[in-house]
């Protein structure tokens, strides 16, 4: 079963991606706090990770920074989450690495598990990070 | 004989019997010169007597007329002093900065408010309406103004004839509209001089601000709990289907899913508004094979023009027809022009027809829809409106209005126009839009 770490901070939308992913039949791991993120993702290995880009304490962005300059966790890819839509922050993190990007508004629950089922075929195609 | 002749005779001749008798006929003609002497100073006399008289008169009547005329100009000349102070009152009573200025740059009349905004008054230019020329010069508010070059508009404003409008221009932490406006004469439009009117926009721009604020931080923080509205319904139709066999609770779940998805397309109509007003959308370059996506786009909407029983399709056979654009925002112009033309056709066709041209390509969308009156046409492309509806007694239900404006301004950044081609009541409509066109698909691009 693969494993998908969220961090989202709003906690109507951390139950929704659980239902949604629990649903597809993947192992979901939650996590609200953007400065636990890093410490998680090196204990957890998970095979994606899906990252708001608005979080208190710590952006989005700067978790992705972080996460692309620590060797246990490079490799892993990264899906952002957003609502801002906004072309400036999303290609910065799309330089930084990551994956791609998820509007979230404007995809459905099957969208989302569509997406993540090619994020993780993606991977498992790519002989680094596998 | 005359008396002086007989005096002289007596003098010269006192025994008249002595005196030679041929000698009376001339003496009887110098009387006679003498009495025509007489007479002609006598008549000399009398006419200086009229003329004098007459020159007293026509004096008397001059001074007359003359006081007439004096009191005539008087009064006029308090009338204009009266128009002059009324119209220096009403341009002081201005909370719009006025200054009026010669063709030497001398300033001719300023009010309290252009002081005001140009911190002048602190200064002591003036304490008066009128400003004497050569206490005050444009130089003197150039000083003031630092981030326009005033000399070089009021010569361009001066060989255009054409009035310059600038906003937003910064003058000390505030923000000021300058609006420069030739004065013309006569119709030979000789400029005179110019009017500079300087307004203070500064709590303008804060409401206006505000306003986009809210409009933005308002459809972000709507899309968060929507989206989990929108997703919850979708996810309840996934995961209990079997349960959802009972027809009216999938239908109660079903307008849960349709309204949030309704919503959601209204907030993000206000959020890219708000964005695209404010400049924050980056539209991209890049080449779109534009019969490919208007084909993608076709097969997305054919199940709501099956429905309506209306004929849909692209009238092109070629394959390939390049355009330089932001592939997603064409996506969504053409979706809403598309959508637009099925949702007010009831029968016919929606057809789309592309037309490549050298610099721009054209695309047409023509419907046998109900078509837009005279009236509504005007009124097309602006903000909230929609073609159909009274402006008074709108029709909330179908829609935010902001359709064809949020395309407009799409369409315009991408450098292309949008527009309405025709369109007749109860016939039809076609819109058009163009985009830049361009050859072959370059490295890195899309398609």
């Amino acid at each position: 079963m693969a494993k998908v770490l969220i961090v989202e901070d709003d906690p109507i939308l951390v139950q929704l991606y659980n239902d949604i992913l629990s649903f597809g039949n993947y192992q979901v791991i939650l996590v609200e706090n953007g400065l636990e993120v890093v410490q998680r993702a090196k204990f957890e290995q998970p095979d994606l990770i899906y990252l708001d880009i608005m979080m208190p304490k710590i952006s989005g962005q700067d978790i992705l920074k972080l996460l692309k300059c620590t060797t246990e966790t490079k490799d892993i890819p990264v899906v952002m989450l957003t609502n801002l839509s906004e072309e400036s922050m999303i290609n910065r993190c799309i330089q930084l690495g990551a994956l791609d990007y998820v509007i979230k508004a404007n995809h459905s629950p099957q969208q989302i598990l569509d997406m993540t089922e090619k994020y993780l075929q993606k991977k498992s195609n790519n002989p680094v990070a596998a | 004989m005359h008396k002086i002749l007989e005096r002289q005779i007596q003098k010269y001749f006192p025994d008249q019997s002595n005196l030679p008798t041929d000698l009376l006929p001339f003496l009887q003609s110098v009387s006679e010169t003498y009495d025509h002497a007489d007479q002609d100073r006598l008549l000399i006399e009398r006419s200086l007597e009229l003329s004098s008289a007459e020159l007293t008169q026509l004096n008397t009547q001059l001074r007359s007329e003359k006081n007439i005329v004096q009191k005539k100009v008087d009064e006029r000349t308090q009338q204009l002093v009266e128009e002059q102070a009324k119209l220096q009152a009403s341009i002081n009573s201005l909370s719009i900065g006025y200054i009026m200025i010669d063709l030497n740059e001398a300033v001719l009349t300023i009010n309290k408010a252009a002081e005001e905004i140009l911190f002048l008054e602190k200064a002591g230019v003036s304490d008066n309406l009128k400003i004497p020329t050569d206490r005050y010069v444009v130089r003197d508010i150039q000083q003031r103004l630092t981030s326009i070059d005033l000399h070089s508009l009021i010569t361009e404003c001066i060989t255009n004839k054409k009035i310059i409008n600038m906003d937003d221009i910064v003058f000390h932490s505030r923000y000021l509209r300058i609006l420069l406006s030739p004065i013309s004469v006569n119709a030979l439009e000789e400029t005179i001089g110019i009017v500079i009117l300087i307004e203070d926009i500064t709590e303008a721009k804060i409401m206006q601000r505000s306003k986009d604020e809210f409009f933005s931080i308002a459809s972000h923080e709507l899309r968060t709990p929507l989206t989990a509205i929108r997703s919850t319904a979708e996810l309840i139709e996934m995961i209990y289907k079997d349960i959802l066999a009972d027809a009216r609770l999938k239908k109660m779940i079903g307008t849960i899913k349709l309204s949030s998805i309704r919503l959601t397309e209204i907030v993000n109509e206000f959020l890219d508004t708000s964005r695209l007003e404010q400049g924050r959308i980056v539209f991209k370059k890049e080449v779109v094979n534009i019969i490919e996506l208007v084909k993608e786009i076709i097969a997305e909407m054919g199940s709501i023009a099956e429905q309506k029983h209306i004929y849909l399709a692209l009238t092109n056979i070629e394959p390939i027809i390049y355009v330089l654009a932001d592939k997603d925002r064409v996506k969504q112009v053409l979706v809403n022009l598309i959508g637009n033309a099925l949702k007010f056709t009831e029968q016919g066709s929606v057809l789309v027809s592309i037309s490549p041209m050298q610099d721009l390509t054209k695309i047409f969308i023509t419907d046998t829809g109900k078509g837009i009156s005279e009236l509504n046409r005007r009124l097309l492309f602006r903000k909230f409106q929609q073609a159909g509806d009274d402006l008074y007694v709108r029709d909330t239900t179908k829609g935010t209005g902001l359709g064809l404006y949020i395309s407009k301004i799409m369409i315009e950044k991408m450098g292309g126009k949008i527009m309405l081609e025709d369109s007749e009541v109860n016939k039809g409509t076609t819109f058009s839009c163009t985009l830049p066109s361009t050859i072959a698909p370059q490295i890195g691009s899309t398609s």
